[in-house]
């Protein structure tokens, strides 16, 4: 885990509320919960300081 | 060892130096002391309910240390400060510690993901200079290099890990082959996950079919030990990408996993919202198995101490429960995927050898009394630790940095 980065306790908020959601509501979609990681790393760590890969 | 509540198992102990004490040993100031000369307390914060099999264990490790310590400088004294409560309850407690000076302790034992926290907040002394000295840090060669990384930050070190965690799958073995999964179960792959809790399911069995831990009630631990293992099971096994210095929050294997959640919470073969985003999340699967309410878990190596415990002991877990590694999404190489997480030590002084002494003593102890722990034991028996010249930072501010 990258726990060293400044970044982590974002991303785990990110994956968490993106997992979260899921549970809470099944019927989220990947696109949904993907967006929600996104949005919650690109608020916090900056847009330039996240990527897609693919 | 483990975490209670969410006792973390084998988390490691890392000892790093904060930069924000100033009136340990010696009298704040004081740069010049010698062995001889030390005077004054050190103070350790640590958990006395997350970290070991037993509350009272814990007490007994650190009653060793504080002996040795003192036998080592029997003219400093070591102040124990033990917190009760998760993981999660430690660091906030001694977070607040951290916002004052005089508040603040010299060592901090806190699980590794938090780290590059405090060190962000520059409350912490990088450690290069003791681990990279074999009289000072004797045990420090013996360490996996992923081991000494992981409390390696920006390219120095912080920390000394005491332990090692890892992360796997724990299942009921009678209720899969009530389900007609054959045992000793072997999943290749997510297809193979699912298809055992939809087993599971199917049986009428009254039971969760599969924890796949969510939310984040349970911190940085529900991440480590839940949904982080997915990630790197999965087809784009990258979190960071070091090379770009990148979060990666989009990528064929990051929807491989949202997938595989959504099929678990769709199904209904997953826990309640009332456990996944409990406090003690990280828990619950320990108790669920342990009363036969839970078929399948994303767990830890820390689940079957806890079966040794008073007050979640298991007699039959050793016939009743089994492991099996993660296996990646689809099958692919590697073929298995499991995080690492630990526990760390911190400290912080004007006087920073007498407190690399503590960290010695301390990660000596390790493992004594830390059943699993993955690391072994390198007590040194003659810690080596001078104190030093080293100049300690400036204090923190009262609110951080």
């Amino acid at each position: 885990m990258p726990s060293e980065q400044e970044g982590y306790p974002a991303y785990v908020q990110g994956i968490g509320q993106a997992t979260g959601q899921i549970a809470t509501d099944p019927n989220t979609s990947v696109d949904q919960a993907i967006k929600i990681l996104h949005d919650t790393m690109a608020n916090q760590v900056g847009a330039g300081n996240v990527e897609t890969l693919t | 060892m483990r975490i209670s509540g969410h006792r973390f198992g084998v988390w490691t102990a890392l000892l790093t130096f904060t930069a924000a004490l100033v009136a340990a040993c010696g009298g704040g100031t004081n740069n010049t002391a010698t062995t001889d000369d030390m005077k004054g307390t050190i103070t350790v914060a640590y958990s006395t309910t997350y970290v070991f099999d037993s509350d009272d264990q814990s007490v007994i490790w650190w009653d060793k240390v504080k002996k040795e310590f003192e036998q080592q400088y029997p003219n400093a004294k070591l102040n124990l400060q033990g917190f009760n409560g998760t993981d999660v309850d430690l660091v906030n407690k001694v977070a607040l510690e951290y916002k004052n000076p005089s508040t603040t302790p010299d060592v901090f034992m806190l699980p590794t993901g938090y780290v590059g926290q405090w060190v962000g907040s520059d409350y912490l002394l990088p450690l290069d200079s003791f681990v990279n000295d074999s009289t000072k840090a004797p045990f420090w060669a013996s360490f996996p290099k992923v081991i000494q990384d992981e409390s390696k930050i920006n390219g120095k070190v912080y920390a000394v890990n005491t332990g090692e965690n890892n992360s796997a799958l724990y299942y009921n073995t009678s209720m899969l082959q009530k389900a007609g999964v054959t045992v000793p179960w072997q999943p290749k792959n997510w297809d193979d996950l699912l298809a055992a809790a939809r087993a599971v399911k199917a049986s009428g069995q009254k039971v969760v079919a599969f924890w796949a831990p969510a939310g984040t009630s349970a911190g940085a631990g529900g991440v480590l030990q839940g949904s982080a293992n997915m990630v790197y099971a999965s087809s784009t096994p990258t979190i960071y990408d070091y090379d770009k210095k990148k979060w990666v929050v989009d990528s064929p294997g990051l929807r491989e996993v949202m997938q595989f959640y959504k099929t678990v919470y769709s199904e209904h073969l997953g826990g309640s919202t009332s456990d996944l985003f409990s406090p003690k999340a990280v828990g619950r699967p320990v108790v669920l198995l342990k009363d036969h309410q839970m078929a399948i878990a994303i767990g830890s190596n820390w689940f079957a101490d806890a079966w040794t415990e008073q007050n979640r002991h298991w007699a039959t877990a050793a016939q009743e429960a089994s492991a099996v590694p993660i296996p990646t999404s689809k099958g692919q190489a590697p073929g298995t995927a499991s995080t690492l997480f630990f526990n760390s030590l911190t400290t912080g002084s004007t006087v920073a050898g007498v407190l690399w002494g503590a960290v010695v003593v301390a990660s000596g102890y390790r493992g004594t009394y830390a059943a699993g722990v993955v690391l072994t034991t390198t007590r040194s028996s003659s810690p080596t630790a001078r104190v030093s010249s080293h100049r300690a930072r400036p204090s923190p501010s009262p609110t951080g940095s």
